[in-house]
């Protein structure tokens, strides 16, 4: 009976559960906060951009897509020159997402005349460590061939990693570039000089100064010059909406 | 034994409510916390509706189809769930016993550690675009991708072990009648 009585006071003096729940709560509240703290001070340059000089300091919060640079000659383009949206990726030949979002952006540009796309390099060197070649020799097929072969190329490889083509890169870069028309001589010659190579690095250093963390990473620009980032694999849905969402700002 | 719990749990809409708002919850941030700058700058636009902000929106879930791989996707999915059924266990449980023993404490650190390893998990496999990129370049570990076979991934599935061992030990314990133990 005594020992009844003890048990029932002790469950009594209980504390409430909620002071239980406090410190895993705490605890949980405090990772995410961490977790969230991490993603939005930009944390430091993206993991793969060990390499790449690091831009100082600055939150994630602070929108610097307006750092783009300016859509020049020089770029790979597809859709017109006064299209009323452009949308600028950055991109890794070896990175399934990127597979994925060319095709939609191939989708988009031939299903409307008043978007444009800008293609640009953004090789994430420690998950893909040939992908920086790749874009050494894509920027070479652009020089020695012209824009026409750079976007065959760019598609003929992207389809075929999209397509699990498992192909040695020393194999499948000199069978496209010759299918684009440059010969395996000539795309050697180039890629061995090194001379595109700063092209590839004005792109990432581009980049990553736009707020760039992963692959694929665009940059839509609206009619009136204001900018979306864009993170990720986005599906064409949300593209063409976005789209909309930008001629409609405007 | 832990479908039998499931069920006797799950048979009451709050619990059910509970679990399905945390997984929905749950997999909405995974997969919109990457365009949080994005969405939230379509959400405060004044010049646009809210039938093209909310199409918008909801747009981004299919991401899971184009911003991860089919492994990823299943685990993220798996990560929602589990989380959402471990937290309706954990309120049911701590309803019935009044008072978290220490034991009970480890094991809601271990749910708590399943999720936040699932959360890197997910951000790897999407080429660094969430949370993982970021702490291990913090921690200066970067070259540490590079050496993981999946590159990432194998912290979603440590996530679904953690929380896959966290809902079993809560129906355990569930299923366990409630007793005065003698010291």
């Amino acid at each position: 009976m005594q020992e009844t009585q003890q048990t029932a006071r002790s469950m009594t003096a209980a504390a409430p559960i909620w002071k239980d729940l406090l410190i895993p709560g705490s605890i949980m509240i405090a990772g995410l906060a961490i977790g969230l703290g991490l993603y939005f001070s930009g944390g430091p340059a993206p993991t793969q951009m060990a390499a790449a000089p690091a831009p100082a300091a600055q939150p994630q919060e602070v929108d610097r897509t307006d750092q783009v640079a300016p859509v020049t000659e020089s770029d790979y383009r597809k859709g017109p020159a006064n299209a009323a949206v452009t949308i600028i990726e950055y991109s890794d030949f070896d990175c399934p997402f990127c597979s994925r979002f060319h095709d939609s952006m191939n989708d988009i540009v031939e299903a409307t005349d008043d978007v444009a796309w800008v293609y640009r390099h953004f090789p994430l060197e420690q998950l893909h460590p040939q992908a920086e070649g790749v874009a050494i020799a894509a920027e070479c097929v652009g020089e020695l061939a012209g824009a026409d072969a750079f976007w065959s190329f760019a598609d003929g490889y992207f389809a075929a990693r999209g397509a699990g083509d498992g192909t040695a890169h020393n194999v499948l870069v000199p069978q496209l570039a010759t299918a684009a028309g440059v010969s395996s001589a000539a795309l050697e010659e180039c890629v061995v000089s090194g001379r595109t190579q700063s092209l590839v690095q004005e792109d990432m250093d581009n980049a990553i100064a736009t707020g760039g963390r992963g692959t694929p990473w665009s940059i839509l620009v609206g009619p009136t010059g204001k900018t979306y980032p864009i993170n990720g694999a986005l599906p064409a849905a949300s593209i063409e909406q976005l789209i909309q969402i930008a001629k409609d700002e405007a | 034994m832990v479908w039998g719990v499931i069920k006797r749990v799950f048979v009451r809409p709050g619990y059910l409510g509970l679990a399905s708002l945390t997984a929905v919850l749950t997999l909405s941030v995974l997969l919109l916390l990457p365009n949080n700058a994005l969405v939230a700058d379509i959400l405060v636009s004044s010049s646009v509706t809210l039938t093209a902000k909310l199409s918008f929106v909801f747009s981004l879930y299919g991401s899971l189809g184009t911003n991860f791989t089919v492994f990823s996707a299943t685990y993220t999915v798996m990560i929602a769930i589990l989380l959402g059924v471990n937290v309706s266990l954990l309120w049911y449980y701590a309803a019935r016993a009044r008072k978290l023993s220490k034991a009970d404490r480890s094991l809601t650190f271990t749910g708590i550690g399943g999720f936040v390893s699932g959360m890197f998990g997910i951000g790897c496999a999407a080429c660094g675009t969430i949370l993982f990129a970021g702490l291990l370049n913090l921690l200066g570990i970067t070259w540490l991708l590079a050496y993981l076979p999946l590159h990432g991934a194998e912290f979603g599935v440590v996530g679904v072990a953690l929380l896959a061992l966290t809902l079993y030990s809560f129906a355990k314990r569930i299923n366990d009648p409630l007793l005065c133990k003698i010291d």
